[in-house]
């Protein structure tokens, strides 16, 4: 039933920088309330894909659709409209350092609505709960560790309860644990909010804990050589650089003989 | 073992450089000239935005926090008081004394007043505080927001649907705009007072003449040109550092950069608009 119902469907997209292609030929479909893993080796354009589907670069060439607005050729207001119900947790979180982690959730809120500061202060408190920063609402970005800057991250970027949240490297500079509660969290926040999902990733920990369905970003033939569950791509993988990357670099040939 | 040798065995040599043709003068100066056209291109482009942003302050639909507003300015206000007022009496006081050595050949040094009086208000009471705030505040500027493009927070800003300028660099236009004018008039006093202590400590000049001759010198119109010079650089200063700040790269040598670039054109532009300004006001009569 999912899958009838594509939040965001990708058609034949380029992508990269100025005259510069990164990947091309990209097509796929993430159903709503999926958790999509985009996954490939450093440097194979996986961030730079997060920053096309977020507006932050325009694409090269083909046709992004999300909940079913043409993102490419979407006027300014609808745009808005569309970035108004998603959230992005950046690799380092992207806390405004000269505001509280209670500023920072609120800044959304304060801009896209009409609740009184009463209100405002209520939701951001439950979402910094929601992320187990209860308590921590005047604490300022730098007086806290990294993996609570990334959940701060994330309480800005439910704080509109979007219904896209993007992940750019969740796991990127934590110790195992805290990477774990992260991906509890990314888990938990899908199954109770029905939130839609997407992560850029190269950590295969969380790729086979949080995946559902994934895509694999080949820098070899600069575009997607593999798609499906992380798990299933392990048990049948389609070519050698998917086998090779969720398993480390094990060999593939040795493993076919 | 045997995966770890042919691990080692895969490691690529290092591929004979292929010399790249080098370019002739000719595409050399061509792309020299698409790099140039390109930088005017994005600076009237950002120019172009902030007026915007201006615009919608007027209307009341810019979005920015006051609270940024009131901290940037009382760190491009009152906290760059000390350094102007120390940079202006130095300059007033060697405005003074190589005035003074020329002029008492002439039997004239009481006229030093005069020169330091009307140099200072006119001119080099805006030009000093300009080239201070622009290595001061300009360069902070350049370097807090370029910071802020290495850590996402631009990037977050815009999938926020918030406008960049609106929110970081409208603030700190408005903080210059309204510190200037202020920090230029007390940049003249100083160098008046730089003046003063010269001639009154080294060259015998009551303190009572010196005061009459300044005041006998002080004409509202090259006040006024002063503070006019003031509020043109504060503006150059302002657009120079957010501008470097906001197409800054994403590692630290580009904050740097960034900083150094906005430190070099805001002096630039003001020197440039220096000489404009001055070519306009001889025109006018003024």
């Amino acid at each position: 039933m999912m899958k009838q119902d594509p939040i965001i469907r990708a058609e034949h997209l380029s992508i990269g920088y100025e005259n510069k292609t990164i990947m091309k030929d990209l097509s796929f479909v993430i159903p709503r309330g999926d958790i999509f893993i985009i996954m490939g080796g450093s440097g194979c354009g996986k961030s730079t894909l997060l920053r096309t589907l977020t507006g932050l670069i325009p694409a090269q060439s083909g046709q992004i659709w999300i909940q079913n607005t043409d993102f490419i050729n979407a006027t300014p207001a609808e745009k808005l409209e569309i970035r108004k119900h998603s959230g992005i947790l950046y690799q380092g979180g992207a806390l405004f350092s000269s505001m509280t982690l209670a500023e920072n959730v609120a800044l959304p809120l304060q801009q896209y609505t009409d609740y009184s500061s009463d209100k405002i202060r209520q939701i951001v408190a439950f979402k910094l709960a929601l992320v187990g920063l209860a308590g921590y609402e005047d604490y300022y970005p730098s007086e806290i560790s990294g993996g609570m800057r990334k959940r701060a991250g994330l309480a800005r970027a439910l704080a509109l309860d979007p219904e896209i949240v993007y992940f750019d490297e969740p796991s990127a500079g934590l110790d195992p644990i805290s990477s774990k509660n992260l991906d509890d969290l990314i888990l938990q926040i899908n199954q109770t909010l029905g939130t839609t999902i997407i992560v850029v990733t190269h950590e295969l920990p969380s790729i086979f804990t949080i995946g559902k369905n994934s895509i694999f970003l080949d820098k070899t033939i600069r575009t997607i050589s593999a798609k499906g569950n992380p798990s299933e791509l392990l048990k049948n993988p389609p070519n050698r650089q998917v086998y090779e990357f969720l398993t480390r670099g094990e060999n593939h040939e040795e493993r076919t003989k | 073992m045997e995966r770890l040798l042919r691990l080692a065995f895969q490691t690529p040599f290092k591929e004979q450089e292929v010399s790249s043709p080098k370019n002739s003068f000719l595409e050399s100066i061509g792309e020299w000239g698409i790099g140039f056209c390109r930088a005017v291109k994005k600076g009237n482009i950002f120019i172009h935005q902030c007026l915007s942003s201006w615009r919608r302050q007027l209307t009341g639909r810019a979005v920015y926090r006051s609270k940024d507003f009131w901290l940037i300015l009382s760190d491009c206000g009152p906290k760059s008081i000390l350094i102007v007022s120390l940079i202006s009496f130095m300059v007033g006081l060697i405005l003074a004394f190589v005035g003074a050595i020329q002029l008492k050949t002439f039997g004239a040094q009481i006229y030093v007043a005069s020169l330091v009086t009307i140099g200072m208000t006119r001119i080099m009471g805006a030009v000093m505080t300009g080239i201070i705030m622009a290595g001061r505040t300009g360069a902070s500027y350049a370097a807090t927001i370029g910071t802020m493009q290495v850590n996402e927070e631009l990037d977050a800003l815009q999938t926020m649907g918030i406008s960049c300028t609106d929110f970081l660099v409208l603030p700190r236009i408005n903080a210059l705009l309204l510190s200037m004018p202020i920090l230029v008039l007390l940049a003249d006093f100083m160098g008046i007072l730089g003046g003063c202590f010269v001639c009154v400590a080294f060259w015998d000049i009551p303190l009572s003449e010196y005061i009459k001759f300044t005041i006998n010198s002080f004409y509202l119109k090259h006040f006024l040109v002063g503070v006019f010079h003031g509020i043109v650089f504060g503006y150059i200063i302002a657009l120079c550092g957010c501008y470097f700040g906001v197409n800054c790269g994403r590692n630290a040598d580009s904050v740097g950069a960034a900083t150094t670039h906005a430190v070099v054109y805001s002096i630039v532009w003001m020197i440039v608009m220096t000489g404009l300004l001055t070519v306009i006001f001889q025109g006018l009569g003024i």
